[in-house]
């Protein structure tokens, strides 16, 4: 009987492997989905690497995977895996190789009838001022001291330098900077790769979009969050570039090399580990936090850049931008959470996963206490984005946290054969979506067919009580590499 | 005979790879990199522009293969070059030492992350061939 066949259903959204089903499982693995998508994540690996994933050393209550899930290269990407601090496993596959991937959201004081008929211009203008494209540097240059600032500091050396201003930092997950970050961790390889590419958005599913806000679901929730109808926003999504993928690379490296030396076998080598408190696993802990930092010091600079690139593109009207918040979506976290009614430290990986806190959680700003944080769900290239809050429910039933959008169902090389981009094209711009994308393949990769479809999935979550609906984001322009 | 063949995954790439030695089979994968960063290097016949010396230790055959991989991706961004060729110097279970050639060129066609251990396992197949698939981060 397959993995699929065995899920028992615990409720209309969330469905249960026990640990009888694989020997070695040290907790149950939890799927939350709703039938259809259900269909979906049976074709794939998904629940072969959720599976895997609950036998890591130290995992507490049950591995779990989001609506988005679909198969990853070891870890299943949409998954959360907490072990327990201090000697639980410590993972770089369930980070993954774009540490600190991410999506900020900026609100803008203009709404949608500022930019009439000026879609298409304004993609092109941010085209122009926004780098992007596989391995292309960026418009600021750092030095190797600057470089190693930024590891160290996060988002404080980009206000330090003019790239942001005092409000942003509240408003990213843990201000823009990992205090554990160590630069010394960090490679001399990694650092090359991670020189010249502050500023960049890069290429694969990484854009930056012009959207504007057709629906508002929670307004009370929404004017805490700055956001009302037909407002325009930014949204930029990306991460750590070719520095943290080497800094993945490096630890994953040696991490197989070192595991056995723990007593830790693994059923994939790309669920590597060692115990969070071993050398090995306190220095990827180190420089995967710098790599972390940078992550948020590249949505900073690319922000400065649409900053500057919206003041001149709107001249004349009120051109402020604000960040609504800024969030992670591949890390590892030191977090603590109430498990069976004690609350315990826990190394919480999300691999695919956005953090979801409720209100009055410690870890969100002030401004967001009552409320409980934003929570940024981007839709595949044409379609719907979403703005959630977090939830205490999702604390406590899913370490608080949530999905991180709509999730791959096609293979990149099957949408390449299935979309034609200048069909594609022509049909969003009938809909004034306007994309400029520095390869025909990337747009075709990305095309809405390739995702699942982002109102089921942000529809589970919501009826999951994972993260709450706020508002909805239509595109209007897209920078893609 | 090598083969290399692109298999479906959902978000990544898997490829399967061949060669009737494990120095052929390095090769093939070094190949398989390399057309997906920029498939026009492989329809022509280029000097190499770029040479690397590469010397790498690992557990065993399989986890060499993924690191040395991971070895010509790094060159690749580092130096925006394409790797076409590898002259192996020695071949062992748990090491190599290899120069691995390539051009210059001015941006990829795609990004590739990184070189997955995920579903590698290099083995002697049956007719004699040695295989793997590797499963690559895009």
């Amino acid at each position: 009987m397959g993995l699929k066949e065995q899920l028992i259903r615990k409720s209309d959204y969330l469905w249960e492997l026990p640990p009888s089903v694989k020997e070695g499982m040290r907790v149950p693995a939890q799927v939350y989905a709703s039938a259809r998508i259900l269909e979906e994540i049976g074709s794939d690996k998904s629940l072969d690497q959720l599976v895997n994933v609950a036998m890591l050393p130290g995992i507490q209550m049950a591995s779990i995977v989001m609506p988005d899930v679909h198969e990853g290269y070891g870890f299943p990407i949409g998954g959360i895996a907490a072990t327990l601090w201090p000697e639980g496993a410590i993972s770089p596959g369930g980070i993954g190789y774009d540490v600190n991937c991410g999506v900020r959201l900026l609100s803008s004081k203009l709404s949608k009838h500022d930019l009439k008929g000026r879609g298409e211009e304004l993609a092109k203008s941010l085209y122009a001022k926004i780098p992007s494209g596989v391995g292309k540097g960026g418009f600021v240059q750092l030095t190797d001291h600057e470089l190693d600032e930024v590891l160290k500091n996060g988002v404080q050396w980009a206000l330090k330098n003019g790239y942001a201003v005092p409000d942003d930092l509240p408003k990213i997950e843990s201000e823009g900077k990992l205090p554990h970050a160590d630069p010394q961790f960090v490679s001399d390889h990694a650092k090359r790769r991670g020189i010249d590419q502050i500023g960049t958005i890069g290429s694969g599913n990484h854009f930056v979009e012009v959207s504007y806000i057709d629906q508002i679901y929670d307004p009370k929730v929404a004017e805490v969050f700055g956001l009302k109808k037909d407002q325009l926003t930014i949204l930029i999504h990306t991460g750590s570039r070719g520095l943290g993928h080497q800094v993945a690379s490096d630890y994953m490296k040696l991490m197989v090399a070192t595991m056995s030396k723990y007593g830790i076998s693994v059923p994939d080598r790309e669920l590597a580990c060692v115990p969070f408190n071993s050398t090995e696993g306190q220095e990827y802990f180190k420089a995967m936090g710098a790599a972390a930092n940078y992550a948020w010091c590249n949505r900073q600079v690319i922000t400065w850049e649409i900053r500057k690139a919206w003041e001149e593109f709107f001249e004349g009207k009120n051109t402020q931008l604000n960040l609504v918040y800024d969030v992670a979506h591949n890390i590892a976290k030191l977090e603590e959470h109430l498990i069976g009614g004690k609350k315990v430290k826990l190394i919480v990986h999300r691999k695919g996963s956005t953090r979801a806190f409720g209100p009055h959680h410690p870890e969100i700003p002030a401004h967001y206490q009552v409320t409980g944080q934003p929570v940024i769900i981007p839709g595949s290239m044409g379609t719907a984005s979403y703005v959630m809050v977090g939830t205490t429910e999702a604390e406590e039933k899913a370490f608080g946290s949530t999905c991180h959008g709509a999730g791959r169902r096609m293979s990149r090389r099957a949408a390449q054969k299935a979309v034609n981009v200048h069909d594609l094209e022509k049909e969003l711009s009938e809909r004034n979506i306007y994309v400029r994308a520095g390869s025909r393949s990337g747009v075709s990769e990305e095309a809405p067919i390739a995702y699942k479809d982002i109102e089921e999935v942000i529809d589970v979550v919501h009826q999951a009580g994972l993260a709450k609906k706020v508002a909805r984001l239509r595109p209007l322009a897209v920078i893609k590499g | 005979m090598k083969s290399l063949e692109y298999l479906s995954h959902t978000a990544d790439v898997r490829m399967k790879i061949k060669g009737s030695s494990r120095e052929e089979l390095f090769l093939v994968g070094l190949e398989g990199i390399g057309r997906i960063l920029k498939e026009e290097v492989f329809n022509k016949t280029s000097d190499p522009e770029e040479i690397v010396e590469i010397q790498i230790n690992s557990v065993d055959i399989t986890a060499l293969l993924v690191e040395f991989l991971n070895e010509v991706l790094l060159w690749s961004h580092t130096l925006k070059a394409v790797f076409f060729d590898v002259d192996i110097k020695e071949l062992k279970e748990d090491f190599i030492q290899a120069k691995i050639k390539g051009v210059f060129v001015e941006e990829f066609d795609e990004d590739i992350k990184a070189v997955t251990y995920h579903e590698a396992e290099v083995v002697k197949n049956p007719d004699g061939y040695w295989e793997t698939v590797i499963v690559l981060d895009i």
